[in-house]
């Protein structure tokens, strides 16, 4: 293991040096970004190759306390969980949403719009929204909390 | 619910909309989005349309959808 890293370690430096300029990677993904700093990936890099975090995606972005909250939410009795398809796998204390099914209490909504008839279809549960996400998401959950609010729906 | 993808209302009442892409049909929203129009192009994205989208690139996105959908069909599927 130590001799891969101190090949990949030189295959780098020998990179950076015949490129002669500064090299900037993006990751992707929030989870590289977790991998990267859990290896201590950066501690071996050459100083011309420069790793920068990038947009990061709703579900890699979603606090690790806010996934707990659902899966927590989702063993109750009295909650219903909707969620967008994928939130489903990720993972939190003891499980995932996804361990969770086909348990009655979790269902996967294309739309903030379906997560609020869910609550009209069921009122005797309070249906919780898994509400992840930024630009591309947050309008259509205010839309449907706006829409609740307007139409007096109080389990959602 | 990181895919948009390119539909024709079809349908519109107040801010429901009926939505048509490659002959799949569903309700959206057009809340975001007042300006769209029955006939319209739209991009939906998590149910709510969020843009206009002009032919051309729709088309463009569709034949894509249809690729992705043809690899499966394929003999020589990547294997690994």
């Amino acid at each position: 293991m130590l001799e891969r890293t101190q090949k990949a370690q030189n295959l780098m430096n020998h990179a950076c040096k015949k490129l002669a300029r500064q090299i900037n990677i993006m990751e992707v993904c929030g989870t590289h970004t977790v991998s990267i700093f859990r290896n201590g990936i950066r501690t071996i890099l050459p100083a011309g190759l420069k790793l920068l975090s990038g947009p990061g995606c709703p579900v890699c972005v979603t606090d690790q306390g806010y996934i707990d909250i659902v899966l927590a939410l989702a063993d109750r009795k009295d909650c219903l969980i909707a969620t967008y398809g994928d939130m489903i796998r990720v993972p939190g204390k003891g499980g995932s949403l996804e361990t969770k099914q086909p348990g009655p209490n979790v269902k996967i909504v294309l739309s903030s719009e379906d997560a609020l008839q869910l609550a009209r279809d069921n009122p005797d549960k309070t249906v919780v929204f898994v509400a992840v996400g930024f630009e591309t998401t947050a309008p259509a959950t205010a839309v449907a909390a706006k829409e609740a609010a307007a139409q007096s729906i109080s389990n959602f | 619910m990181c895919l948009a993808i390119p539909a024709r209302i079809i349908e519109l009442k107040a801010d429901n909309a009926v939505v048509d892409a490659m002959g799949n049909r569903w309700k959206a929203k057009t809340t975001l989005l007042p300006e769209a129009k029955l006939g319209d192009l739209v991009l939906i994205h998590a149910g709510f349309a969020i843009c206009l989208v002009d032919e051309e690139e729709a088309g463009k996105t569709w034949e894509l959808l249809a690729q992705i959908d043809n690899f499966g069909k394929t003999q020589n599927k990547i294997s690994g």
